[in-house]
């Protein structure tokens, strides 16, 4: 796994607008932003505005490098997490099990890729 | 102002009481303690045999999910009984702290309380409809917190915040004390201190609110009322 960044300006309403966004080879996996004074004794550090498969609850970093670390280790503990694929089972049971043929079609198009 | 004074004033928002509920409230025994600011008065799981009523400062209830994440379920401020319920329910099923300032409440055993309520079903009742209050103030929270984005969240607890203190005579004019931090305010509202700090922000900036050394002031209400959402029928004051 390749992780790689790229600078964007976040259309935020505050000045907290230096943002990156975060890759896993070719996934997009987080958007941080860097904190402005407005933060008082958190200006600087940088925070994770957005997570795709991650979960996250607006954790803070002292240094980019941080932030791309603990989003790594997330996305490694994601990807070896068992309840994952029995979850996914579960759902596709209860698509079975509906007789709405219907619902089926949605729950089938609503499932998260792997 | 001594006892349970803050207690008598929270049910005379709520309801009528006459000099003699008063006068039997005044009478039950009560044991004082003060908590310092993060300290819990109660934890989940505790078999509590006297009830709190809060004399002074904020405190909170909440509960800890996995990973040690905090969601603070309500804020209670002086006169509030916040664990009534442990008289019916006996276990506590969720803990109760001290916000940010020290907090001195006072223990009214349940005997007292049960001995109370057999001899005077008016007071009963009363003490009754505070506990439905409170479950109408957590389905407004679910409501805020499930529904209203971050600013719109961040209003409308500040201004029920400013409602409940002035209902029992404890915001002068449009200003209150908030012994809160923004800690307290991201675990109440599910948002990161980040997006608080950016809610608050904006709030600010639109000259609806101040908020400084713990005081809350309200310069906007009509707009800040509109920008919440709120309507103050939930927390069925008189």
């Amino acid at each position: 796994m390749k992780i790689s960044l790229k600078p964007v300006t976040l259309g935020l309403d505050t000045d907290d607008t230096d943002g990156r966004l975060v890759f896993l080879d070719d996934r997009l996996v987080a958007v941080l932003s860097r904190l402005t004074e407005l933060h008082g004794p958190m200006a600087g550090l940088w925070c994770i505005e957005a997570g795709f498969g991650i979960d996250h609850r607006g954790e803070t970093f002292a240094s980019l490098d941080a932030a791309v670390t603990w989003i790594e280790q997330r996305s490694e503990e994601r990807d070896h997490d068992p309840g994952k694929d029995r979850s996914n089972e579960d759902r596709s049971n209860e698509v079975r099990s509906s007789e709405d043929k219907g619902n089926e079609d949605h729950g089938n198009q609503g499932r998260e890729p792997n | 102002m001594a006892g349970l004074d803050p207690l008598i004033r929270t049910l005379e928002a709520r309801g009528t009481l006459i000099p003699l509920q008063k006068e039997a409230i005044a009478r039950l025994k009560i044991v004082e303690r003060e908590y310092r600011p993060g300290e819990d008065l109660i934890k989940e799981g505790d078999y509590p045999r006297s009830s709190i009523a809060i004399l002074k400062g904020t405190v909170f209830r909440y509960r800890i999910v996995g990973e040690g994440r905090r969601q603070i379920t309500a804020f209670h401020i002086p006169g509030d009984l916040p664990d009534l319920q442990a008289l019916f329910l006996k276990r506590m099923d969720h803990s109760l702290a001290a916000a940010s300032e020290s907090v001195i409440a006072a223990h009214i055993p349940h005997d007292s309380i049960t001995q109370l309520l057999d001899t005077d079903p008016l007071l009963a009742q009363l003490l009754w409809r505070l506990t439905l209050i409170d479950a109408a103030v957590f389905r407004e929270w679910i409501v805020n917190i499930g529904r209203r984005d971050a600013v719109r969240r961040t209003a409308h607890i500040l201004c029920e915040l400013m409602f409940r203190m002035r209902a029992v005579g404890l915001a002068e004019q449009d200003s209150c004390k908030l012994a809160i931090t923004q800690t307290h305010l991201s675990d109440a509202l599910g948002l990161s201190l980040v997006h608080v700090n950016r809610s608050l922000k904006e709030l600010r900036e639109k000259k609806l609110i101040s908020l400084r050394q713990g005081l809350l002031t309200i310069h906007g209400w009509k707009a800040l009322v509109e920008i919440a959402d709120f309507d103050p029928a939930y927390l069925h004051l008189k």
